[in-house]
């Protein structure tokens, strides 16, 4: 589906990505974990069309309807609509947009990009109010402008009802785990959990095992200082947890 | 409640039993009586051939909802004035919004009269081209317990310009009363030009007041953020400059906030 292929990515002149290689299947859930400012977020924006960055080589391959295209060459609602979501480490805040407005124009631009059919107000209603509860909201938070006056844990459960309601056939979480608490961790990989399809594939970018304790990854992969040193399956994860990083990064 | 509306050479207002509207060859006066609520959309499509000049007269206890929405031609020009009196607890809210014209002129001089009077005074400007636009604000506060709300919102680009200029006199006996004056501009050229002189005098000893101004552009990330869930960069444009406006239509839910989309495609073309 994804194949990451000696990806370098500066920002400001500087090298974030110094050649990152990585291969997703359909069906699969890869988990990045490493210290901070190995390169991880960065990863994510690229993969999402952040225009701040500068690909200054290697090359990004996503499938689309059967065909490897350059990922790269997609401008970013491009990229969604084909099917790559990103859910915010920090979700950004816009105010005067109503979030009931941004998630249905949001889900009918995509849906129209599909060839099916776009989805009145009402419609959407009935889709977002049964959608809610997965990710443990209230109808309250649709009348409310988007992410503003939202608690750190209610912006990233807009995240996921974000990420449930597209539907995308690559779904990045960059830290959704950071700042929640225990209950509302469980509520997000609940959510994240019954997205897991064999058409979809995810890639977790976290710091931390307790996310993995609840969304079981295929692959774990270690970023360091821009490149991807280790991979593994879970149990990496669990070397991590009680070794840190400090023998595993040259 | 419906609202009445007003448009160049219709003075629909005249028949109405909730206000007094009289023509002078000066000016208009509008009087609204006591207790009485009207909601009022102004919409200036033709230039007039000399400068309007309203008296808006306001009775006690009366609530008064005005949207004047200026959408003339570019190759018109548009200069205007409207002198507000109001009495004891009278409730106003006024929305200048301007987006048309070639050269603007628009001034507001207000006495608060009556105590517990409540007040909003909002203005949006949205701009392209050569467009320019003056507005100039006198507020006087001339009792106790007057709350004054004014807001300025201003969208600009091309080489289009504002300059706005207020002044809230809060007068010795307006004791207890708030009073807040912000100005917001975003701007979307280089060229665009906003002069904000935003400006308070305080007599009364014992009231809360406060001003501010700012400016700004359209945050990249905001627009990839909208981006990044399917709306392309024109609409995600499109709708961040709606949200900066957004809440100046909170307190008008009889005017068509859709009626700006036409202009906001165009500063962003």
């Amino acid at each position: 589906m994804l194949e990451i292929k000696n990806l370098h990515v500066s920002i400001e002149e500087k090298e974030i990505l110094k050649g990152v290689n990585l291969k997703i299947q359909a069906g699969e859930v890869h988990a990045i974990m490493g210290p901070n400012g190995s390169g991880k977020s960065t990863l994510s924006k690229v993969l999402a069309g952040h225009p701040s960055y500068k690909i200054t080589s290697g090359s990004v391959e996503f499938e689309i309807n059967g065909k490897k295209r350059n990922l790269l060459e997609f401008t970013p609602d491009e990229r969604a609509k084909e099917g790559v979501f990103l859910a915010y480490q920090y979700p950004i805040e816009i105010p005067g947009v109503n979030n009931f407005s941004f998630l249905h124009l949001a889900l009918n631009a995509v849906l129209e990009h599909q060839g099916s059919a776009i989805l009145s107000e009402d419609d959407f209603k009935k889709l977002v109010e049964k959608k809610l509860p997965l990710v443990g909201l209230t109808t309250e938070f649709l009348d409310r402008p988007v992410n503003v006056g939202f608690s750190g844990g209610e912006k990233k459960r807009n995240e996921i009802l974000q990420m449930i309601l597209l539907s995308p056939r690559l779904a990045i979480l960059d830290e959704t785990d950071s700042g929640l608490d225990i209950d509302a961790l469980r509520t997000i990989a609940a959510g994240v959990n019954q997205f897991r399809k064999p058409h979809n594939a995810q890639l977790l970018i976290t710091h931390y095992q307790r996310l993995l304790e609840l969304i079981k990854p295929d692959f774990v992969h270690i970023l360091a200082d821009g490149k991807i040193i280790e991979t593994g399956g879970p149990e990496l994860a669990l070397r991590l947890e009680k070794t840190g990083y400090v023998g595993l990064i040259p | 409640m419906t609202p009445l509306i007003l448009k160049n050479g219709n003075y629909a207002l005249e028949n109405s039993s909730l206000v007094k509207w009289r023509h002078s060859g000066v000016g208009s006066c509008l009087q609204i009586a006591a207790g009485q609520s009207v909601d009022i959309f102004e919409e200036i499509l033709q230039a007039d051939a000399k400068p309007s000049h309203l008296t808006l007269s306001l009775g006690i206890d009366s609530t008064v909802r005005w949207v004047r929405f200026q959408n003339l031609p570019e190759s018109q020009n548009h200069e205007g004035h409207l002198q507000i009196e109001t009495a004891e607890k009278t409730k106003f809210s006024f929305l200048n919004l301007g987006i048309g014209a070639q050269d603007s002129k628009f001034s507001i001089e207000a006495n608060l009269n009556g105590a517990g009077a409540q007040v909003k005074l909002f203005s949006g400007s949205i701009l392209n081209h050569k467009q320019s636009s003056r507005q100039k604000t006198l507020l006087r506060l001339h009792n106790e317990n007057i709350e004054c709300e004014q807001k300025i919102k201003n969208i600009v680009t091309d080489q289009s310009k504002i300059h706005f200029q207020g002044l809230i006199h809060l007068l010795k006996q307006s004791q207890k009363s708030r009073v807040s004056q912000i100005s917001q501009s975003m701007s979307l050229s280089d060229d665009a030009r906003v002069t904000t002189e935003p400006q308070l005098m305080i007599e009364a000893d014992d009231v809360k007041a406060s001003h501010g101004a700012t400016m700004g552009q359209l945050q990249p990330d905001e627009v990839f953020y909208l981006q990044s869930r399917g709306i392309n960069a024109q609409t995600a444009k499109q709708i961040l400059l709606k949200g900066f406006v957004h809440d100046l239509f909170q307190d008008f839910n009889f005017f068509n906030a859709n009626l700006i989309l036409k202009k906001l495609s165009e500063v962003i073309a």
